[in-house]
């Protein structure tokens, strides 16, 4: 019995596998009926499944067409396929029927469409289908034709939802690849500008494409990202997250190792200081790698202000992601270890708040972390129109009461505030998640050593991260004493003038990005 | 994947927080007891004796053998049996004065920051996180120094500078006063303190181009001449050279003494040992790579497995930090075990050197 469930789970799971291998091996016939009777048995007669029979011409051949009236654009069916055939082309047909290739004379002459592609199995035949184009047969012959006639639903270019800007483009990538390739096109007229497709998803067939500038990018990045893209056998690749996750060099790393984004002009910029982006259909959102901690903690903002400015703005984030990461740790430190530190005014106003709080400082700081994390996730997953209830209820209601009540100290609830809003400065969310999670081990170090505990994790976390890599490239570069000229568009950003060359770190083959004409005055030096 | 390489600039920061570790937080003590007031012309001295050690003998030697490390060098120049003698001694060394140091510093934790905790838990943690950093190789232990390195140079210099204040002259005077025999006697704790000019050798050969090394190498040098002399400065002209010898821990001593003009923080000598704990990790890295090479090399296994020669440092260096009852007596086996480095840097290296000179010609004659 046992033996028998066995060979049945594999059965399934090599189902797939064998369903396509056997549509590999079926030819298309010469019969239509056949054909189509073929194709919507193995399409399980769905009913969005659409064929029209009819006749070429006055010739009397038999011909038929199959799409998904869901996907299909059936306007450009009608015109540029059906009536073109039916009624226009009596000559061609005539003189076709006897003695020329139907198939060639459709796909010459006849169907005009963008794109039109001969299909001699089902395997073809089918992805095309189920891809909105339209399969077209015609009795006596042994292939078929696939024309693009794909009309996919998608929202029209919207602004950035999660990576709002002050100043710069307010345009965001949507779910249509399409759309999204163009975005990048109208922004790069280069012949240079790379865009590699794939399909991925043994079920979802989902295109993938990667982007980059050929004389700018490493060729070994493209390479590597190839492989990886190829390495890759699953059933359903929906969304860009998801494929980075699985090209990223440590899957299990609490770290982005790659950078998600949903700005056009992010990618644009990326892309032309050497980096590779990767957009997938049906999601709008594309991928950046590699990527390192320093380019996680810029904006687009950042080069929308002077440099001063900017580098002020960087700054700050650096300040919030340790605020973020340590502010509640110190805190248990202060108050459990090493209250001593503490000026004698400020220690006496935190043990004046504290007394009558029945929680030590751990347990107070969990806890209302604790909260915290769950006031944020009730706040993304409620709809927006209640929403505001949330933070609300959670922020004034529960922390005032939670005071009065004298359950937790005031103190401690502007400790928590001041962590949430650091964590939220940070512009990539990923990081700022992965923040949110650190803050607790800290919290548990500095209650078992104090300030000993928070430097050792500290420490332990350096070289954590500085063995981290992304497609070769350290994480924490280049922070490192070795990268000074890299802090100048990395760590910080410097004027606009002295950005002469793109990040050595991506190791670009065309190493300059500005140059200084000589003559002019733009650029001149006094 | 430009994987375990060093670039010639990390040289700096290595070399200065491997010159650091626990004695800039005693070097006052060590010295000040031997050479009293004038404890600072004797670091002057030891300091920059060991730095010239460093360039003209340790540099050379690694220049000579490019694509060995110190352990390797030792089996390439004396032999397999001789050279593995001298490397078993090297690995024991190692781990005692890695076990010692950490004794020392975890007793100056235990003083001055959590007095309750016990010396075994302390002692622990402290080795596991070492070795977790230490078994990710040679490129992480680099960046990681790169960045504590600022951390410790900038607290320490800041502390000069405020502590300058309490400093008064008379304590310096006469100076050399029928003392200069005393002062040649400190010059040998003193160089031995900054002796950590040998651990080179373990990180040159990771260099593409070691020959630009030589230059950072003397600025890390620099630095730790200041900074040793700068603070031993200051620690006798707050404290003066009698009641240097009371303190374990001086330069800790010299933070408790400063009056922080603003009231932000009450008792900065807390903030000191919190912002040298980086500082002694750097140099607990450095040193226990170098260990784990010794006894990679010594047991001839893999460096493949280097990850597990680091894991059973952990039990070694755990025992060794324990047996010391208190921070003193590890204070009187460092100063032995110090003198056998000393010895052994004075004698075999400079050994090492003549032998690697003399294959170099007759190489060049073949």
């Amino acid at each position: 019995m046992k033996k028998k469930i066995q060979s049945t789970k594999t059965k399934t799971e090599h189902a797939y596998y064998d369903d396509n291998e056997k549509l590999r091996k079926l030819e298309v016939s010469k019969n239509i009926d056949d054909n189509v009777a073929r194709l919507t048995n193995i399409m399980n007669n769905s009913f969005d499944i659409k064929v029209r029979k009819f006749k070429i011409g006055c010739a009397g051949v038999g011909a038929a067409i199959i799409y998904i009236e869901s996907i299909a654009d059936e306007d450009k069916i009608f015109n540029n396929i059906i009536k073109p055939m039916m009624i226009g082309t009596k000559d061609a047909v005539e003189n076709g029927t006897k003695n020329a290739d139907v198939i060639n004379i459709i796909k010459e002459s006849l169907a005009s469409i963008g794109t039109i592609e001969e299909a001699e199995t089902f395997d073809v035949a089918v992805l095309g289908i189920t891809s909105g184009d339209t399969f077209i047969i015609v009795d006596g012959y042994t292939k078929g034709l696939i024309a693009g006639t794909k009309a996919l639903a998608g929202r029209s270019i919207d602004e950035a939802q999660m990576e709002p800007s002050v100043k710069g483009s307010k345009e965001a990538f949507v779910e249509n690849l399409k759309d999204n390739v163009g975005l990048l096109r109208k922004r790069i007229k280069d012949p240079n500008l790379t865009f590699e497709a794939f399909k991925l998803g043994r079920r979802t067939k989902s295109d993938i494409v990667t982007v980059y500038v050929k004389g700018i990018i490493d060729e070994s990045i493209v390479d590597e990202a190839r492989k990886r893209i190829q390495a890759i056998d699953i059933d359903d690749a929906v969304s860009a997250s998801q494929i980075a996750q699985l090209i990223s060099d440590s899957p299990n790393s609490i770290f982005p190792l790659y950078q998600v984004t949903e700005r056009p002009d992010k990618v644009v910029a990326s892309l032309l200081d050497g980096r590779l982006a990767i957009l997938i259909d049906g999601t709008p959102d594309s991928v950046l790698v590699p990527v390192t901690l320093p380019m996680l903690m810029q904006s687009v903002d950042d080069y929308n202000e002077k440099w001063i400015l900017g580098s002020a703005a960087i700054l700050t984030r650096y300040i919030s992601l340790f605020t973020a990461v340590l502010l509640p740790a110190l805190y248990i430190a202060f108050t459990s270890f090493h209250p001593e530190i503490l000026p004698t005014v400020i220690l006496f106003s935190i043990t004046g708040t504290r007394s009558g709080v029945p929680l030590p400082a751990f347990a107070e700081a969990v806890l209302m972390a604790f909260i915290l994390e769950t006031l944020i996730e009730a706040g993304i997953r409620l709809p927006k129109v209640v929403g505001q209830t949330v933070s609300i209820v959670g922020g004034l209601v529960i922390g005032q009461a939670a005071v009065e009540a004298g359950v937790i100290s005031p103190v401690m609830v502007i400790v928590i505030s001041i962590t949430a809003i650091s964590s939220f400065c940070l512009p990539s969310y990923s990081l700022g998640l992965a923040v949110r999670i650190l803050r607790f081990p800290f919290m548990i170090l500095a209650t078992i050593l104090g300030a000993l505990g928070i430097s050792l994790g500290l420490l332990y976390m350096l070289g954590y991260v500085a063995s981290l890599e992304s497609f070769g490239v350290g994480y924490i570069e280049p922070l490192t004493s070795y990268r000074l000229r890299d802090w100048k568009s990395m760590a910080l950003r410097a004027s606009q003038k002295s950005l002469i060359k793109r990040p050595e770190l991506l190791n670009p083959e065309d190493t300059r990005r500005m140059r200084r004409k000589k003559g002019g005055n733009s650029f001149e030096e006094k | 994947l430009r994987k375990n390489e060093l670039h010639a600039v990390q040289m700096m920061p290595i070399m200065v927080c491997a010159t650091m570790g626990v004695r800039i937080l005693t070097i006052q003590y060590e010295v000040v007891s031997v050479a009293g007031r004038d404890a600072w012309i004797s670091v002057l001295i030891g300091s920059l004796l060991s730095v010239a050690v460093g360039i003209g003998i340790v540099f050379p030697l690694a220049l000579l053998n490019p694509e060995n490390d110190f352990p390797q060098m030792l089996i390439k120049l004396f032999g397999k049996f001789l050279g593995k003698v001298f490397l078993a001694f090297m690995a024991l060394y190692s781990v005692i004065y890695i076990g010692l140091t950490l004794r020392i510093f975890v007793q100056a934790t235990k003083n001055f920051l959590l007095d309750r905790t016990p010396t075994t838990v302390l002692v622990g943690v402290i080795v596991l996180t070492l070795i977790l950093t230490v078994k990710r190789g040679v490129k992480v232990i680099g960046i990681s120094v790169d960045f504590i390195f600022p951390i410790t140079t900038i607290t320490l210099i800041l502390l000069f500078f405020l502590a300058l204040s309490e400093v008064r002259v008379l304590e310096f005077q006469p100076v050399l006063y029928k003392n200069s025999i005393n002062v040649i006697k400190g010059v040998l704790p003193a160089f031995g303190a900054v002796l950590g000019q040998s651990i080179s050798t373990y990180y040159l050969n990771y260099l593409t181009e070691q020959k630009k090394a030589g230059k950072w190498i003397v600025f890390g040098g620099i630095i730790s001449i200041f900074l040793y002399t700068a603070l031993t400065i200051v620690t006798i002209g707050a404290f003066g050279p009698e009641e240097i010898k009371t303190m374990m821990y001086p330069t800790l001593s010299l933070s408790k003494s400063i009056e922080f003009p603003v009231t932000m923080f009450e008792r900065l000598e807390i903030l000191v040992i919190i912002a040298s704990i980086p500082g002694f990790f750097a140099w607990m890295l450095l040193f226990g790579y170098a260990s784990v090479r010794n006894f990679t090399e010594l047991f001839g296994i893999k460096q493949n497995y280097h990850k597990y020669v680091a894991y059973a440092h952990i039990p070694l260096i755990f025992i060794v930090a324990l047996v010391p009852r208190n921070a003193l007596e590890a204070f009187e086996y460092l100063r032995i075990i110090g003198m056998l480095e000393i010895i052994f840097l004075l004698v075999i290296v400079p050994v090492m050197l003549i032998i690697s000179l003399f294959r170099r010609r007759k190489g060049a004659k073949c």
